[in-house]
């Protein structure tokens, strides 16, 4: 039974990393071992020349200055963007869970439909608006995309997870002489920690990965790492370089990926215990 | 006396429902009042009125001379213990305790003397630097109390702080309650479903049903003279005894007939003359209904039917007249189900109830 699972879990894992693999090594050889020994070999050497070039001298459409200046401003959209949208978040969940306010079902009815429209129709009306106020393609205009369209995810996950907060907490923190921002600050939020890496971890992949809303709204000095890098692969000539592709592909992943690490230290066991009986 | 804690007129509604149906109740200061009654009859619902910590419809609530019927509950003079304990999961005992009091921005040599007497007094000194989820249920319930202690207001509610608690930790953390009240002289406000904990701690008791209250007594009172059917139901166990029949009146002497047997009843437990051949019903107590082994000039032979043993107590269950009755007796030794006894009532502490709308005749 144990072999059994540990066989599939073996085989699952593989099946997963191969393509990772593939990535690494074939960003470490030159293009002629590639075409020499195939894509599952070892590399004759650990090059990373490769990933320096991709990083500070690759060219991106008319550039030729690697992907590190979509690097910067991907955090620069990333940063603001994650920081707003769980902010707003949670504090419109915890309106919406903890506070009986009058037609709280409504609202929170209008804002899950709201999470279902397809984005894609607000593209044009959303580049008319922007442009009428003059912040068409800033920084301005692609980090409101970004809070806008989280903020339904955002309110239901924060409104989920203060629903389950006991009742008489709230009730404890009121009779302490709390009020609205008191009892936000000082009971839900140092309780608030796994719910709010998994809103990070959401928003920072969402954001990172983002192609669509950067190409429109970010303007040509924003352009976000996902753009750069699509600029980088398609506009080789002649034979595609396979070893500076993988390597500025692998660079622009990691940051998901170190999230997905760093924030499950937030996650902790039994964060409510003691807190009301058993 | 006079009140210190007035409710007048109070109530709720849920939807078209009433919770709470024009709710009056005065309590003088330094009084422990139980709010008694069985789960759905608007004593939780009470006390969170009392507490703001609902919206009420009609009514006012009075508080030391103040009224804070449209108050915030931090600013009505109260402190509130929860059944759930309802502690802050992140922050240790001693934060947990000074919490209010930081939220009210208190000097910080105040608080700290606050804390350290409240936790000197409920023995939680030891374990000020733990968090909630290290303590017993017993010592969670405890730094809820000393929570709501610290705040040093003159009123106090409590709200079923002992259900979630295992038998033995309950008779303790009961004691321990009414030790404080002796102590402190506060004003206390006690929900609870549990008449034990009603008839031990409380001064006064106010026993619901349905959003009203039915009576508000001394337990003494409660326990001798319930105003009507319900209160005699819900107060003792094993419950009163009930036997059905019909009111007899001769000579001016009131009695109630049933079947061959006339009780007569005595005057100083009626309230008033009911009329003669109106159907009701009579209460005794199971320590009312005395049990002898051999046959007397008043005595009625019983059937019994079950004993259970208690301790220093036996309870004797036996039929007579198709009722079903109970006794409370000391020794049991030669009483066995399907033997004969001969019951005496003692009608010194009678009830007597209409049958048709269950209030006291």
């Amino acid at each position: 039974m144990r072999i059994g699972i540990y066989a599939f879990l073996v085989i699952a894992a593989a099946f997963f990393l191969l393509p990772v693999y593939v990535m690494v090594l074939t960003s470490m050889k030159s293009m002629s071992e590639l075409q020499l020994n195939g894509v599952l070999a070892l590399p004759e050497a650990v090059r990373i020349e490769t990933w320096r070039y991709a990083w500070a001298e690759a060219c991106t459409g008319a550039r030729c200055e690697g992907i590190s200046a979509g690097f910067w401003n991907s955090v620069r959209i990333l940063i603001p963007s994650v920081v707003l949208s769980v902010a707003i978040g949670a504090v419109t969940g915890y309106s919406l869970s903890l506070w009986k306010v009058k037609g709280a079902n409504i609202l929170f009815g209008l804002l899950l439909a709201g999470a279902f429209i397809p984005y894609q129709i607000f593209l044009l009306p959303l580049v008319r608006a922007f442009s009428a106020v003059g912040v068409q393609g800033t920084l301005i205009s692609i980090v409101s995309v970004h809070v806008i369209f989280s903020l339904p995810l955002m309110t239901l996950i924060f409104r989920n997870a203060f629903s389950s907060v006991p009742n008489e907490l709230f009730r404890a923190a009121r009779m302490d002489g709390c009020g609205y921002w008191t009892i936000f600050w000082r009971v839900l939020l140092p309780m608030s920690g796994p719910i709010i890496a998994v809103a990070v971890i959401l928003q920072v992949s969402g954001v990172w990965n983002d192609f669509l809303m950067g190409v429109i709204f970010a303007g040509q000095t924003n352009m976000p790492m996902t753009v750069q890098l699509n600029n980088l692969v398609n506009t080789e000539m002649g034979m595609p370089a396979h070893d500076v592709n993988m390597a500025a592909t692998l660079m622009t992943a990691l940051v998901p990926l170190a999230v997905y690490l760093l924030a499950g230290r937030l996650f902790e066991r039994g964060i409510y215990a003691g807190a009301v009986k058993g | 006396m006079r009140d210190f804690v007035s409710v007048r007129n109070l109530g709720v509604r849920y939807g078209s429902g009433r919770i709470l149906d024009g709710v009056g109740l005065d309590i003088a200061e330094g009084e422990f009042v139980v709010l008694l009654g069985p789960s759905g009859c608007g004593k939780s619902t009470l006390l969170n009125a009392i507490a703001g910590l609902i919206e009420t419809d009609d009514g006012e609530v009075v508080i030391a001379g103040h009224d804070v019927t449209f108050e915030e509950p931090s600013k009505r003079g109260i402190a509130m213990v929860f059944q759930s304990y309802a502690l802050y999961p992140r922050m240790t005992v001693a934060q947990n305790l000074s919490f209010g009091l930081r939220v009210a921005r208190r000097p910080r040599v105040e608080i700290e003397a606050a804390v350290s007497k409240a936790a000197s007094l409920l023995h939680l000194t030891e374990l000020l630097g733990r968090r909630p989820s290290e303590l017993s249920g017993g010592q969670r319930q405890r730094v809820a109390i000393g929570r709501a202690l610290v705040r040093s207001v003159p009123v106090f509610l409590f709200d079923e702080p002992l259900s979630n608690l295992d038998a033995k930790l309950r008779n303790e953390l009961r004691v321990e309650i009414k030790k404080l009240h002796q102590q402190l002289g506060s004003t206390i406000i006690y929900v609870t479903h549990d008449q034990v904990e009603a008839m031990t701690l409380a001064d006064r008791i106010a026993v619901m049903k349905n959003g009203v209250i039915q009576q508000f007594d001394t337990p003494e009172e409660i326990y001798r003279r319930p105003v009507n059917r319900f209160v005699a139901e819900f107060i003792g166990s094993p419950t009163m005894n009930f036997i059905d029949g019909v009111v007899e009146i001769s000579d001016g002497n009131v009695g109630l007939r049933v079947g061959d047997h006339r009780f007569a009843l005595e005057p100083a437990t009626l309230g008033s003359t009911p009329d003669d051949g109106a159907p009701a019903t009579l209460a005794l107590r199971p320590e009312a209904v005395h049990v002898s082994r051999s046959p007397g000039a008043a005595r009625e032979a019983a059937q019994v039917t079950v004993t259970e043993p208690m301790g220093p107590e036996t309870i004797v269950w036996s039929d007579w007249a198709g009722n079903s009755l109970s006794s409370r007796i000391s020794d049991s030794s030669d009483i066995q189900p399907g033997g004969e006894v001969f019951l005496d009532f003692d009608l010194s502490s009678a009830s007597l109830f209409d049958r048709a709308d269950g209030r006291r005749l």
